[in-house]
């Protein structure tokens, strides 16, 4: 299991999911995307993003404006 | 007589009704010249009750944006790009380019916000205004550089290429509310932001520009 890192800090959505998109499409199932985002929409969109693309949001957490996601590609 | 009888309001209510009132009152008088116990008298409310709605003139701006849709459109649009794995990019630059156009075409409020926000240099209103913009116009840019990346586009600055797109979309839609000449508003919003976005696409080609 491989986890990539994604910077998307500074980017307002649509952009942080657009690349996380791209970023699944680019790992195998199983693998770890870590996004850092700090836009607060980010923590909607990538839960719903996760629901509805049939990958799974690991973990989620915020550090003041920062907010960091554990996805990993597919069902866990 | 009709015997009035004051209803009471939810709180949902009351937040809306502010809104619209704030709304009405901004774009009637500009943002400076509206004080909270103007919009407090309209709502039939207190100071205190607006206040605690929204504790800044930031969150009251905010709630305003949400209220002319400016964002939900947006977040329809989100929908689109986020589960459709081969979007067409036309066709959402085309969904939000006639979004622009429908709202400042019937909602002149709208329109009339961001020049009171520009004339008075308010730098809450013009800075929310201005983050909401810069969300279109960023993602302008990312899909300029993606298909300049994949060759579609010619090479260029890809902020350039999407500010040029915003600024023309944005002067149309003030020319389709204030020029007297007609013509500018022949075109129902979803050809005008056809044409804007073939337009746009055609002068970025790779292959285009050229003359025959």
């Amino acid at each position: 299991m491989n986890t990539t890192s994604l910077d998307c800090s500074g980017l307002n959505c649509p952009l942080p999911i657009l690349r996380l998109s791209k970023a699944i499409g680019s790992v195998k199932t199983g693998d770890r995307i870590e996004l850092i985002a700090t836009d607060p929409g980010a923590i909607k969109d990538v839960q719903a993003w996760a629901n509805q693309t049939g990958n799974t949001l690991i973990e989620s957490r915020q550090d003041a404006q920062r907010y960091t996601f554990v996805v990993a590609k597919g069902h866990q | 007589m009709t015997k009035h009888r004051r209803q009471k309001l939810s709180a949902v209510e009351r937040r809306s009704l502010i809104v619209h009132k704030a709304i009405e009152l901004f774009a009637q008088q500009g943002f400076r010249a509206t004080r909270v116990k103007d919009i407090a008298e309209r709502v039939g409310t207190s100071d205190a009750l607006v206040f605690q709605h929204f504790p800044t003139k930031r969150d009251l701006y905010d709630a305003i944006l949400d209220e002319l849709c400016a964002r939900r459109h947006f977040t329809e649009v989100e929908q689109l790009l986020y589960y459709t794995p081969e979007y067409d990019v036309e066709d959402v630059l085309q969904r939000l380019s006639a979004w622009l156009l429908e709202q400042t075409d019937t909602e002149p409020a709208w329109l009339r916000l961001i020049l009171y926000a520009a004339l008075e240099q308010d730098d809450g209103a013009a800075g929310l205004i201005e983050e909401h913009f810069q969300r279109i116009i960023d993602y302008v840019a990312y899909e300029v550089a993606e298909g300049q990346r994949s060759g579609k586009f010619k090479p260029g600055d890809a902020g350039v290429y999407a500010r040029d797109f915003f600024s023309g979309l944005l002067g149309l839609s003030v020319m389709r509310t204030v020029a007297r000449d007609q013509r500018y508003r022949l075109d129902s919003p979803r050809t005008a932001a056809a044409v804007h976005v073939a337009t746009f696409l055609r002068g970025i080609a790779a292959s285009g520009g050229e003359r025959n």
